[in-house]
C-alpha cells in the first residue's frame, strides 16, 4: 500500500522536478539571446544563470531526500507489516484450532491478509472453518464489490484474494466475471472459481455449481492451456466437469485438447473411454492431446486399438509421436511388430517415441528393440535403436552408483 | 517428546506448522531457508524434518540427498510442497523421504503423520 502511494508520490515530485528544470533553461535560453542581440546588460544573465544552477542544485537535492526517505520509510513500514501479519496468522490458527474468540471487526488489512494468506494453506474443515468465518466479517460481499470496480489493478487484486478466501457465496459473481471479462481477469476468475469448486463439500449443490462452470467454459474462450491450468485446479470437482466437456459431440477443438490434457495430466484413469473416442478427431491437436492423455494414463482401451494404429500414419507428425508413446498401453502382442515398423518413420520423434515405448513393453520390447537394431531393413531405425538401448544402459549404470550430493556452498 | 525441523520459506507455513506441533508436545524449531537449514541438521538433534521444496537460496532436495549421503542421518523425512508436478512424489520416495503432502493441507492431519513417523 506505502509503495503504491510512495511511487505516486515520486511520479508527482519527478514531474516537479521536470518542470521547474525546463522553465530554468527556457529562460537561460531566452535571456541570453537577449543578451546576444544586446538587448539586456550581462548582470541579469547572471542573475538568471545563478538562478538556473540554484533551481537544479535544489531539485537534486529534493529527489535524493525523497529517494533516501523512501527507502526509510519502506523499511519500517514492511517491518511492522511482518510483524502485523505474524502477529495476526498467530491469532487466526487459535481461533481456529483451539477455540480462541475471534478478533472483533472490522478487520485491518493485515488481518485480511493473513487470515487469506492461512486459507489459502489449509485443506478440509479448518479451510472451510476459516471461510466461514471470514463471511461473518462480509469479507466475500467488500471483495465481490472491488472485483465489479472499474479499475483493472484493484479487480484483479479482489479475484486473487476470492481465490485463496474461496467463498461459495462468490461463485455466482465470479461465473459473471468469467463469461463477461476480458482474457487476464477472466483468467483469475477461472482460477478462483476452480479453487472454490475444488474445496467445495460433494452434494447437489456442488453438482449445480460444477454444471454451472462447465457451461461458463462453453461459452467463454479461454487460450487451451489457461483452461488447461484453471482444469487441474479443480480437484476433486474435475471428473464431473471433464466428463460433460468430452461429452459434447460439438465441443470447441481447444477445450476438448484442454480436458484430454487435464484428465492426463491429473490421471484420472475413470476418464479413459471419454478421451479415448477423440483420438480420430478431425483437428490433429485433439488428436495428439488425447492420444497423449492415454499415453499418461497408461492402458489403452482395446476398442481404440485400431484408431491407435491408424494414428501411427497420422500424416501429422506429432500425433504419430504421441500414437508412438500411447501404443505402449495395447497388449503385447498386437503392439510389437507395429512399434517395430515405425522404428522405420520418415521423423526422427516418431522413431525415438516408438522406440522408448518399445523399451517400456519389458523383455519382449526390448528383445524387439535389439532384433531392430541388428537387423531392421531402415538404417535410421537400426540406429535408434542402437542409440535408445546404449542410453538405457547408462541410465541402469546411474541408478546403481549409489546418490551423491553435489558439493554445497555455504556462505560465511 | 521430539524435536521438528522445518525448513520452509513461508512464513504463515511455517507459523502454522510450529502452533500445530508445539501443543502436541514437540520442539519445533524453523529454518527460513536452505543455508540456515543446512546448519540446522549439521547442528543435529532432531526427530523429524518437515521440508519445502523450493527454497529461495537452493533446492529442498538438494537439502534431502545432502541428509541422507553426506551427513547419513536416518531421520523421518516429509516434503511438503505448493507445487503439484507429477513426478514429485516419486522423487520425494526416491530420495529417501518418508511422507509426501501437498500444499494445501489438513495441519492435523500432518500432525498425525508426523506422530505417526517418530513412533
Amino acid at each position: 500500500m506505502w509503495r503504491r502511494h510512495g511511487d505516486s508520490l515520486y511520479a508527482l515530485l519527478v514531474v516537479v522536478v521536470f518542470t521547474l528544470e525546463l522553465g530554468a533553461l527556457a529562460a537561460l535560453v531566452w535571456v541570453s539571446s537577449l543578451r546576444l542581440g544586446g538587448l539586456v546588460p550581462r548582470s541579469r544573465l547572471n542573475v538568471v544563470l545563478i538562478g538556473a544552477v540554484i533551481a537544479t542544485a535544489l531539485a537534486l537535492f529534493g529527489v535524493t531526500v525523497y529517494i533516501l526517505g523512501y527507502h526509510a520509510v519502506s523499511a519500517v513500514l514492511e517491518r511492522r507489516h511482518t510483524e502485523a501479519l505474524s502477529s495476526w496468522t498467530e491469532r487466526w490458527i487459535q481461533t481456529l484450532l483451539y477455540d480462541a474468540d475471534p478478533p472483533m471487526p472490522p478487520l485491518t488489512l493485515a488481518a485480511e491478509e493473513s487470515a487469506l494468506a492461512l486459507r489459502d494453506l489449509l485443506r478440509g474443515d479448518d479451510g472451510l472453518a476459516l471461510t466461514e468465518l471470514l463471511r461473518s466479517y462480509s469479507l466475500d460481499e467488500r471483495l465481490i464489490d472491488r472485483m465489479r470496480g472499474r479499475r483493472l489493478a484493484p479487480r484483479l487484486d479482489a479475484l486473487d484474494q476470492l481465490s485463496r478466501a474461496r467463498f461459495p457465496t462468490a461463485f455466482e459473481p465470479l461465473v459473471q466475471t468469467f463469461v463477461e471479462s476480458d482474457a487476464v481477469a477472466r483468467l483469475m476468475a477461472g482460477r478462483a472459481i476452480a479453487l472454490t469448486l475444488a474445496d467445495w463439500p460433494e452434494g447437489p449443490e456442488r453438482d449445480r455449481a460444477c454444471a454451472t462452470f462447465t457451461r461458463a467454459l462453453e461459452e467463454a474462450p479461454l487460450p487451451s492451456g489457461a483452461a488447461s491450468e484453471v482444469m487441474q485446479l479443480l480437484e476433486g470437482a474435475a471428473p464431473q466437469i471433464l466428463r460433460a466437456l468430452l461429452s459434447s459431440e460439438r465441443q470447441r477443438p481447444e477445450l476438448l485438447r484442454a480436458a484430454a490434457d487435464t484428465v492426463g495430466r491429473m490421471g484420472r484413469t475413470e476418464l479413459r473411454g471419454q478421451v479415448g473416442q477423440w483420438i480420430a478427431h478431425p483437428n490433429p491437436e485433439v488428436r495428439s492431446a488425447a492420444l497423449r492423455a492415454l499415453s499418461r494414463l497408461g492402458r489403452v482401451p482395446l476398442n481404440l486399438s485400431e484408431d491407435l494404429l491408424t494414428a501411427l500414419d497420422d500424416q501429422t507428425e506429432f500425433v504419430r509421436v504421441q500414437a508412438a508413446h500411447a501404443a505402449k498401453g495395447l497388449p503385447q502382442k498386437l503392439v510389437l511388430p507395429i512399434l517395430y515398423e515405425s522404428m522405420g518413420d520418415r521423423s526422427w520423434w516418431v522413431r525415438r517415441a516408438s522406440a522408448e515405448s518399445l523399451l517400456r513393453l519389458g523383455a519382449g520390447g526390448r528383445a524387439t528393440l535389439e532384433k531392430a537394431a541388428r537387423s531392421h531393413p531402415d538404417r535410421f531405425a537400426r540406429d535408434m535403436s542402437a542409440q535408445v538401448l546404449a542410453d538405457s544402459h547408462t541410465a541402469v549404470e546411474d541408478r546403481r552408483r549409489p546418490l551423491r550430493a553435489q558439493p554445497m556452498e555455504v556462505p560465511a | 517428546m521430539g524435536a521438528i525441523l522445518v525448513i520452509d520459506d513461508d512464513p504463515v507455513a511455517a507459523k502454522l506448522l510450529e502452533l500445530t506441533l508445539h501443543p502436541r508436545g514437540y520442539r519445533v524449531e524453523v529454518a527460513r531457508d536452505f543455508t540456515s537449514g543446512r546448519k540446522a541438521l549439521e547442528a543435529g538433534g532432531h526427530d523429524a524434518l518437515i521440508l519445502d521444496i523450493f527454497l529461495p537460496d537452493g533446492s529442498g532436495w538438494d537439502i534431502l540427498k545432502y541428509l541422507r549421503n553426506e551427513l547419513g542421518l536416518t531421520l523421518p523425512v516429509v516434503v511438503l510442497t505448493g507445487h503439484r508436478q507429477e513426478d514429485f512424489a516419486a522423487r520425494a520416495t526416491e530420495f529417501g523421504a518418508n511422507g509426501y503432502i501437498t500444499k494445501p493441507f489438513s495441519p492435523r492431519d500432518l500432525a498425525a503423520q508426523v506422530e505417526r513417523l517418530i513412533g
